[in-house]
């Protein structure tokens, strides 16, 4: 993992993602389909056991549509006891934005999927979710990238930015 | 003395952590009057919390808790931060004239 990042410019946000965590423009109609993407994502990665998935969507159902964080920007988890294996990152766009019912920030044009299995293993990924997207217009800008090299060059600009 | 803020969420290790940061750095940027921590939203009754900080759609759910309670639109905006807590010290000080 490391030869990865030498004598290239670091990326924060893209660097914790891994390549296969990424879909741009995934066909789903719904909150349900697109947190089961996110989920098959997690799983894929090796970051959670598949019960993760239902345990994102009841987090969502019981506690409301709180995970849509910032407008237009979902941040998808449940407990690190309901099936994560580590600490893990994802990254979905939508085909079309996507409603949660959330008062002020719907619809959803990127979903995050996060895995932690303590409270402070993670931290760095939060805190790289936290400096990518207080950009007002980071948003904006990975809805409309279209291939991960288009993610990569968006994501370094607004990591330089900073 | 210091107000005690916490932030809370539904599970205490996704938004609420990232919102904790997001105050931290308003707090320790503009050198305001909080000791801050986090916990889950289900913690938030018996934290003897000045005030609470939490994502809007999350707000409603604190009731029955004897603190000021916060609703953060997008708890990435630092500025959407800072003016509710520089609104919430105001209002306190209101109170004591």
């Amino acid at each position: 993992m490391t030869e990865r990042n030498e004598g290239t410019k670091p990326t924060g946000l893209l660097d914790l993602i891994p390549e296969q965590g990424i879909v741009l423009g995934a066909p789903a109609k719904d909150w349900h389909e697109l947190t089961e993407i996110v989920g098959g994502l997690l799983t894929g990665a090796g970051a959670a056991e598949p019960a993760y998935t239902d345990a994102m969507i009841r987090n969502v159902e019981q506690n409301g549509p709180y995970l849509v964080i910032a407008p237009g920007l979902a941040l998808l988890h449940a407990r690190p006891e309901e099936g994560a294996r580590g600490p893990g990152l994802v990254l979905v766009t939508p085909e079309s934005p996507i409603e949660f019912g959330h008062s002020t920030n719907d619809p959803v044009r990127v979903a995050l999927g996060l895995t932690a299995v303590d409270a402070t293993g993670h931290l760095d990924l939060l805190s790289a979710i936290g400096s990518t997207f207080t950009h007002r217009d980071a948003v904006d800008r990975i809805a409309a990238a279209t291939t991960v090299d288009d993610l990569r060059a968006v994501i370094a600009h607004l990591t330089e930015e900073n | 003395m210091n107000e005690k803020l916490l932030v809370v969420c539904g599970t205490g290790m996704g938004s609420s952590m990232i919102l904790k940061m997001m105050v931290d750095q308003v707090v320790g940027a503009q050198k305001l009057p909080f000791d801050v921590s986090s916990d889950l939203a289900s913690g938030a009754r018996s934290s003897g919390a000045d005030v609470i900080v939490a994502g809007l759609d999350l707000a409603p759910t604190l009731t029955n808790v004897p603190a000021t309670v916060i609703g953060i639109k997008n708890i990435l905006d630092k500025a959407e931060i800072a003016s509710a807590l520089e609104e919430y010290l105001a209002s306190k000080s209101d109170g004591e004239d």
